[in-house]
């Protein structure tokens, strides 16, 4: 974890909050989408797992960070800014 | 005629593959020729479901002309619970790898069995039935509803119901369970003055692109690979083939030839691998082209569906809560679009309470691929036709319904993230602004309908380079497959940019190892994302002129301003023109290119609307299309005239999925894999499609545009029933809606009327 690490609230879809007692939204550190995963972990037990995999992001997820999806800014290390918000929600299929 | 501020952006200047279209002379898939060719063609399973008991392939080997035959054990085993990519959705690998050659079992009629490369298509044809396939059948599910239930066969017994709370405990026919929530539904229901819940169904149905799945390889002796094909995604089509045999990536070059449509169903390496490995066996090209049969039934079509929604209103029009549960069919492997599609439906409404539960389903039907909005227009059809009907009861206006309830910027799509610049409102506005929404509609069993659509787009990753000539012109080289105009749309945007005029662009789509990685040409991504890679690779070039100006001009580079084709030194007369820059390159530094990647855009969603004019025939349910009208928000039309034919593209796709199209199956058997017998739409089912653009800068990239090519498939069939329903008074829950459908509903209808 850096040591200015941003605090960036996290909105978790509603198949994951019970690993969060519950909680929409859970407010952690990290300067990366890495270092927020690793934090939301402690207040939420068992939810890395459910995220990524192999060391990237779970094929069935996406990370939508201020609206934009990390798989195209740099994956598990897309930058996450100060006051960031960071969406869950399940990976998209398209056309 | 330009937009003010642009000199080419909004102008129709002709396409620059133009001549080679109108000609002929360009180069599709089965256009391929290699010297020492060899053609190969694929054995096919019979069965829905069924094990490999034993191939014997020798009789077909010893015919004279017959190079070599190959099956799934050709192929590498893979184990692992690895995932690919397959354009916009990930398929195990080994999953992809059995929709190449199968092994051991086959899970849907049509799926691969073996290959051969012979002399010529004759023989390769008649080995095919030299082969000896000993199969042992087994229990097959091809109904999605049956698949679901406990006691139906379970496909793949090492399948779990997979979510974002983890994995399920038992083998399931229910590949993935998705979930949004918001508020409390049951509260929110409580709350409604009106209350309506329908059931629907639509059917599986087929891009029904009209150059059929092809490729053609070439293994040399060095181990590298050439592969021509047609595709919507040169470097999916790569990774996938390196995957499934093993071949380091960098061994393979995929030249992505004219491709005759894919709509999203030109992502997967079907032919890719087999013509590859009947290469390596023979050192010869191989070169494959499926039949339509093949095409309808060992290609990905687009899902069938199973909807339920119910949404309840105030009595002012305020939806105030909705539920939706979704089962798409995936075919013998997972992957359906039931995650867009679980955003599709609610997604343009703020709903302060939803609950929307969908469910990925696999049966032994050929296994789904996206097809235009993937999974968009079955939900699209069901939201928007409880709509009507609550607009109905509520006696409002159906846009007005739309408007009282629509999202604007800032506003929460289903799965929690916000939405950019949007311009939905602006387009429901403009809906009842429009001639056709307010023109008169005579006659005996005509109505009018309407209905909305949306679409997310997608953004990812482009890459291209700008290489310059002598004579002044600019060659611009990108990866993405042009399917709707886009090497036109590109070339735009260098033309505007650099200040030449088009003649002066030369775009064309190269190979895999002559451009920087490129995602696919889907998600309606490739004016977007790799229009801003153009835009990034021309402020590139600018800087450089900037300083080869410099030189020219006998002045410091921060002297120099663009504007326009012209670089001046500030606060003098001298000048000189970016072609006359280029032609002298060589003498101001040498040459150069100008890279541009894109990547970390946000979203640019799309919405659209559809409003139709139609009639039916009492006798038969006939329907007749008499005026279509298709709306969409596209941020900035670069090219209005292609912007315009995707609008008429999906909407007359969105009618043929309306009004024709379905696979019929019986027994696990397609009954009509051919055009004969699948109905599309023709010209002579459709009046002209009118277009309205509005136009909503997206948030983020150059000029504010938005993709075009999906959202329009959406609203079609929704805006079709509902017409249905003002012409003969029923509601139409299944597509198509074929006469038939129309008139049995109809008779029912009366019936009840007569008994009541």
């Amino acid at each position: 974890m850096t040591g200015d690490a941003a605090v960036a609230r996290v909105i978790v879809p509603s198949m994951m909050r019970q690993l969060c007692r519950g909680a929409e939204v859970v407010e952690v550190e990290g300067a990366t989408l890495k270092e927020v995963i690793a934090r939301l972990d402690v207040k939420c037990p068992g939810i890395r797992e459910l995220l990524t995999e192999n060391g990237s992001i779970r094929h069935h997820v996406a990370f939508f960070i201020d609206g934009v999806d990390a798989r195209s800014s740099g994956g598990l290390f897309a930058p996450v800014p100060e006051g960031a918000e960071i969406v869950i929600v399940p990976a998209l299929s398209g056309g | 005629m330009a937009t003010p501020e642009y000199r080419v952006i909004g102008t129709r200047p002709i396409r620059p593959d133009g001549y080679g279209k109108v000609t002929g002379r360009d180069l599709y898939g089965p256009d391929v020729h290699v010297p020492g060719m060899l053609y190969a063609k694929v054995l096919r399973s019979p069965h829905p479901h069924a094990r490999i008991r034993s191939i014997d392939a020798s009789k077909a080997l010893a015919l004279p002309g017959v190079m070599a035959i190959v099956t799934g054990e050709d192929l590498p085993r893979i184990e692992s619970s690895e995932r690919i990519s397959s354009g916009e959705e990930s398929i195990e690998v080994r999953f992809m790898s059995a929709l190449a050659l199968a092994r051991e079992k086959v899970f849907f009629k049509g799926q691969p069995v073996a290959a051969v490369a012979a002399t010529s298509l004759s023989i390769a044809k008649e080995a095919l039935g030299l082969i000896d396939v000993q199969y042992e059948p087994l229990p097959f599910v091809d109904d999605l509803l049956e698949a679901m239930k406990e006691e139906a066969p379970v496909i793949h017994g090492d399948l779990y119901t997979e979510s974002l709370a983890g994995k399920g405990s038992r083998p399931s026919n229910i590949a993935r369970h998705i979930q949004h929530v918001r508020g409390d539904v049951q509260k929110g229901m409580a709350e409604a003055d009106v209350i309506v819940e329908r059931e629907f169904r639509t059917q599986m149905v087929h891009q029904g692109y009209i150059e059929p799945t092809n490729s053609t390889a070439y293994y040399a002796p060095d181990g590298r690979v050439t592969i021509w094909t047609s595709t919507q995604g040169a470097w999916d089509i790569r990774s996938q083939v390196a995957t499934i045999l093993q071949i380091p990536e960098g061994d393979i070059k995929v030249v992505p030839m004219e491709i005759g449509g894919g709509f999203g169903g030109k992502f997967t390496a079907y032919l890719d691998p087999v013509v590859v490995l009947l290469s390596k066996k023979t050192g010869r090209p191989v070169k494959a082209v499926m039949t339509r049969s093949e095409v309808f039934q060992a290609t990905g079509p687009g899902s069938d569906a199973y909807i339920r929604v119910k949404i309840g209103a105030k009595r002012d029009g305020q939806l105030v809560a909705a539920e939706a549960f979704l089962a798409y069919d995936a075919g013998a492997f997972p992957g359906s679009p039931v995650g867009s599609a679980a955003i599709t439906g609610f997604s343009p409404y703020n709903i302060p309470n939803f609950k929307i539960d969908g469910y990925d389903v696999v049966t032994n039907r050929p296994r789904v691929k996206a097809y235009r909005a993937p999974g968009g227009t079955p939900i699209g059809f069901a939201v928007e036709t409880v709509l009507d009907e609550i607009a109905e009861r509520l006696e409002m206006d159906p846009v007005d319904l739309r408007l009282r309830n629509a999202v604007g910027p800032g506003d929460r799509m289903v799965n929690g993230v916000q939405f950019p610049s949007i311009g939905f409102r602006e387009l429901l506005q403009k809906v009842k602004e429009h001639p056709h929404y307010s023109a008169p509609l005579e006659g005996q069993w005509v109505g009018r309908g309407f209905a909305a659509g949306f679409w997310m787009n997608g953004a990812g990753t482009s890459t291209v380079h700008l290489t310059f000539n002598t004579d002044g012109t600019v060659n611009l080289i990108e990866g993405s497959t042009d399917i709707g105009g886009t090497r036109a749309t590109m070339a735009q945007i260098v033309a505007e940019e650099l200040g030449l005029d088009m003649h002066e662009v030369r775009p064309r789509v190269g190979d895999t190892e002559c451009v920087g990685f490129n995602d696919g040409t889907g998600g309606s991504r490739t004016t977007y994302s790799t229009g801003v890679a153009v835009w990034k690779a021309c402020q590139a070039a600018i800087a450089e002129f900037k300083r080869r100006a410099a030189r020219m001009l006998e002045a410091d580079v921060d002297q120099i301003v663009y504007e326009r084709g012209e670089f001046k030194v500030a606060g003098s007369s001298r000048s000189v023109n970016v072609r006359d820059v280029i032609k002298a390159l060589d003498s101001t530094g040498g040459p150069f290119e100008a890279t541009g990647v894109s990547g970390g855009l946000k979203m640019a969603p799309a919405f659209g609307a559809s409003l139709v004019d139609l009639a039916v025939d009492p006798e038969t349910g006939k329907v007749t299309i008499l005026r279509w009208t298709q709306f969409q928000d596209v941020g900035k039309a670069i090219h209005p005239s292609y912007v315009e034919g995707q609008l008429q593209g999906g909407a007359v796709q969105g009618i043929g999925w309306g009004l024709f199209e379905e696979y019929v199956f019986r027994e696990g058997h397609m009954q009509n894999p051919s055009f004969l017998d699948y109905r599309m739409p023709t010209a002579l089912d459709l009046p002209m499609i009118d277009t309205c653009l509005i136009e909503v800068p997206a948030s983020d990239g150059p000029y504010g545009v938005r993709g075009v090519g999906e959202a329009s498939i959406v609203s079609p069939p929704a805006a079709i029933a509902n017409a249905i329903y003002r012409a003969v008074g029923v509601r139409m829950t299944e597509l198509p809606m074929t006469g038939e459908r129309i008139w049995r509903a109809m008779s029912q209808s009366a019936q009840i009327h007569e008994a009541s």
